[in-house]
């Protein structure tokens, strides 16, 4: 009894947790829970508070408001649980701006890429009044790339161009088991103890004698062959009318990373970048390159813009450095060219 | 099948009622473990277990013929086709590839065709080979006797708690205990569980957690600053210490569970004042191995000085190739022979006064040269460990990772080594089962293995080996 009661405190401290989700009343979209808290610990070390309509709890009162505002999409990177909420990309450029002359709204979901945004930024434009534009963040190329998405969170794809919608925004909400036991689980953070019973029960027992090297690789299909520049004007063109506000996109690159004992400053996605970047042009949209703003910070600081004090030093998530360079570069970009 | 797999542990639930069942019938125990012990070994490849089958009957006859035998040559020839066959085994699937890839332009400068071949290093064969050549050595020796029954010298052989990763168990500590039957008693019982609970915690909790932060250091050597670079070594000391005599402690207690003792195999290595010391408390079964079937052969220390140091060096460069086969685990043995070596010129030249100062010097000296060592033994090339030791003594500036939770275990450890250093260790960490917070004390080290189970299949370190 004592020793479950110490792992369970231990547990509390150290172990990650996932709120319920619920669909918001006034959006209709999948959101945590109002009032539920994210705590994040196997990578950085961060607790998120989320408030309406899937916002941080923060952003509430000028979410609400007519207060301009611009809208951040993301992925994990922009979700960045392994923060606390005031050292997220939005709260540190609305500590910045505060509000001149928007304010920034954190719209991050892990896993999710360009197709998703497209999918649930209507619901977002009908509900909230005051949106002047969409900054999307693109921790990679592999979020505009088609394939790239998930079956769950939607997905870009060629031949012909067309976007598909993700199982995720048609979930029909907690079964019994879920609507009986999950607010309980949570308020009796057993939410590890869960984690536990599902590990075991999708444990890939095997009981048989074996024989090692004997699987091979599965051959994986070839994509089609698809001409990036037409299908990149495809979904910005799509992208583009599901909102009259602006786009900025925010290339953030993979560097500066360590590799093979140097730290590496080139980034092998720079050309596709660059290619995005041009269409990006084409088209009326922003595009801010973080390479260089990464790469001075290293150079200053001897810091890396990933990788936390429990994790490898340039990779996995941004750091509150890395966080802190994105919104700066947000800021100044809207404080000059306005959109 | 690993200590730390659910598979594990129903198997081993499964074995356990077998033996309840087959109670008072000994000889059905033991068909009954020697069955489970190759079911054990299929479970990672079946068709190594040939090689199990061979060494086993091979060392069998072998050891009947030497006993029967009286000339002197015959003995020798017998002792000669164990060691061919065992050594032989070991050599093909271990270092074949290994030899030719180190001497390919010297054997293709006389004409020989060479080319290294794609074979699968068997788990265990270091260790099963030289627990069976123990058996025919020590007959040799007329140390032991051979043993009648085929059933109890397979079961030595293969007795699964030991099979793959040792402790490497000698015939005349074994054999005896297959003699009489084992009842399954409750104290057992719990002195097996309390081993077994932490080994699992050393290994899952500590060492797999070690290794995320030391593989991602070595993997970039020379990319981190001094400090960092010192932290991982020192991780790495700690990872590989937890993680084997993690496995260590669950073979044993495993072992222990079902009434047999398989002898110790670490005792706090990292307290030792010098080399000679540390290799009597760090992987005990393997260097006492050394001692008595590589060390003395060779002539020990009855010979010349000069002779002797050549014993130790020559001795500690194989127990190097013995864990491995590239030429870091060579100059890792090399560098402890050497660390012998000058450890007993010392002892023959030094002044003989046992100050704190010469203690404390001593154990300065030896954690240095083991921690310098271990940098050796786990890089994958000289280079590799050549960065990380000039990041270690010459810095230059490089990126930073004080993991928290690396020193966190570094404090732990040095507590629990200050605890055993003023003799409290063992009554405060293997309490009575009477003890009230025996209960806690170990489901609290099983509920942190189990909800800090890394994800992921994390082997044993010395099951490469």
């Amino acid at each position: 009894m004592l020793s479950t009661l110490f792992i369970w405190v231990v547990c509390i401290i150290f172990l990650n947790t996932y709120p319920r989700i619920t669909r918001d009343s006034i959006l209709g979209e999948i959101v945590p829970v109002p009032g539920s808290v994210q705590r994040w610990r196997s990578e950085g070390w961060g607790n998120t508070h989320y408030g309406q309509h899937g916002l941080l709890a923060e952003e509430e009162s000028f979410a609400l408001s007519d207060a301009p505002k611009v809208l951040l999409w993301g992925d994990s990177y922009v979700q960045s649980l392994q923060v606390s909420n005031d050292k997220k990309i939005a709260s540190v450029f609305n500590s910045m701006s505060q509000g001149n002359p928007y304010y920034c709204l954190t719209l991050g979901q892990g896993g999710a890429t360009v197709p998703y945004y497209y999918f649930v930024m209507p619901s977002y434009m009908k509900k909230l009044s005051g949106i002047k534009g969409h900054a999307i963040l693109l921790s990679g190329m592999n979020d505009v790339l088609p394939y790239r998405g998930s079956n769950r969170l939607g997905r870009f794809l060629p031949a012909p161009w067309r976007l598909e919608d993700g199982t995720y925004r048609s979930w029909a909400g907690p079964n019994w088991k879920g609507a009986l036991f999950g607010p309980i689980i949570e308020y009796l953070e057993l939410t590890p103890f869960l984690n536990l019973y599902k590990k075991i029960k999708n444990y890939p027992f095997r009981l048989l004698p074996n024989m090692v090297n004997g699987a091979t690789a599965k051959s994986q299909p070839t994509p089609a062959s698809y001409d990036l520049d037409e299908g990149w004007r495809f979904l910005l063109s799509n992208l583009q009318q599901q909102s009259t506000g602006f786009f900025t996109f925010i290339y953030c690159p993979e560097t500066p990373l360590i590799k093979q004992s140097i730290v590496e400053f080139e980034d092998r996605e720079a050309d596709l970048a660059e290619q995005f970047k041009r269409i990006c042009k084409e088209k009326g949209i922003s595009f801010i390159d973080m390479t260089d703003p990464f790469k001075a910070f290293y150079l200053k600081e001897n810091k890396m813009t990933r990788g936390f004090i429990n994790s490898p030093p340039g990779t996995g998530h941004f750091n509150e450095h890395g966080l802190r360079l994105i919104a700066q570069a947000l800021h100044k970009h809207f404080a000059e060219v306005g959109k | 099948m690993i200590f730390s797999s659910l598979e594990f542990i129903l198997f081993f639930a499964f074995v356990l009622l077998g033996l309840a069942s087959l109670r008072n019938n000994h000889t059905g125990r033991k068909v009954l473990l020697l069955v489970a012990s190759y079911y054990f070994y299929a479970y990672w490849d079946w068709r190594f277990l040939s090689l199990i089958w061979l060494s086993t009957v091979v060392d069998y006859v072998v050891g009947k013929r030497l006993a029967l035998a009286t000339k002197e040559t015959i003995r020798r020839r017998w002792l000669l086709v164990s060691l061919t066959v065992n050594l032989g085994l070991l050599g093909y699937f271990k270092y074949y590839n290994f030899f030719i890839d180190s001497f390919k332009p010297l054997v293709e400068s006389i004409g020989l065709h060479s080319g290294s071949l794609d074979i699968i290093l068997p788990v265990g064969i270091s260790f099963y080979t030289f627990q069976t050549l123990s058996y025919t050595i020590d007959i040799y020796r007329r140390n032991i006797k051979p043993r009648d029954s085929f059933l109890d010298f397979a079961l030595f052989v293969g007795f699964f708690p030991q099979l793959v990763a040792g402790p490497i168990v000698r015939a005349s500590h074994f054999l005896p205990q297959l003699e009489s039957y084992k009842p399954l008693t409750r104290a057992h019982f719990f002195a097996g569980f309390q081993l077994f609970t932490y080994g699992l915690f050393k290994k899952v909790f500590i060492a797999d957690r070690l290794a995320m932060f030391s593989d991602n250091v070595f993997a970039n050597p020379g990319a981190y600053d001094s400090p960092t670079s010192w932290l991982v070594a020192v991780a790495y000391s700690m990872q590989i210490y937890f993680d084997f005599s993690g496995y260590s402690d669950m073979a044993i207690g495993v072992a222990r569970i079902m009434g047999y003792d398989l002898g110790e195999n670490f005792n706090f290595p990292y307290l030792s004042k010098s080399p000679r010391e540390f290799w009597r408390r760090w992987h005990i079964s393997l260097s006492s191995w050394i001692r008595d079937y590589l060390y003395i052969p060779l002539g020990g220390s009855w010979r010349s000085p000069a002779r002797t140091y050549v014993n130790l060096l020559f001795s500690m460069t194989l127990c190097g190739l013995w864990h491995g086969a590239a030429w870091t685990f060579v100059a890792w043995g090399a560098l402890h022979g050497l660390a012998l070596a000058k450890n007993r010129l010392w002892m023959q030249n030094g002044p003989k006064t046992d100050s704190k100062i010469i203690k404390m010097t001593g154990w300065v000296l030896t954690m240095l040269s083991v921690i310098v060592g271990w940098v050796i033994f786990r890089s994958p090339s000289f280079e590799d460990a050549g960065l990380m030791l000039r990041q270690m003594f010459f810095p230059e500036q490089g990126v930073s990772w004080m993991n928290p939770f690396v020193i966190f275990i570094l404090v732990g450890t040095v507590a629990v080594h200050i605890l055993e250093y003023i003799g409290k260790w063992n009554s405060w960490a293997f309490p009575s089962s009477s003890r009230w917070y025996s209960p806690t004390l170990l489901f609290s080290l099983l509920w942190l293995s189990i909800m800090f189970f890394p994800d992921g299949f994390n082997p044993f370190i010395y099951f490469q080996f």
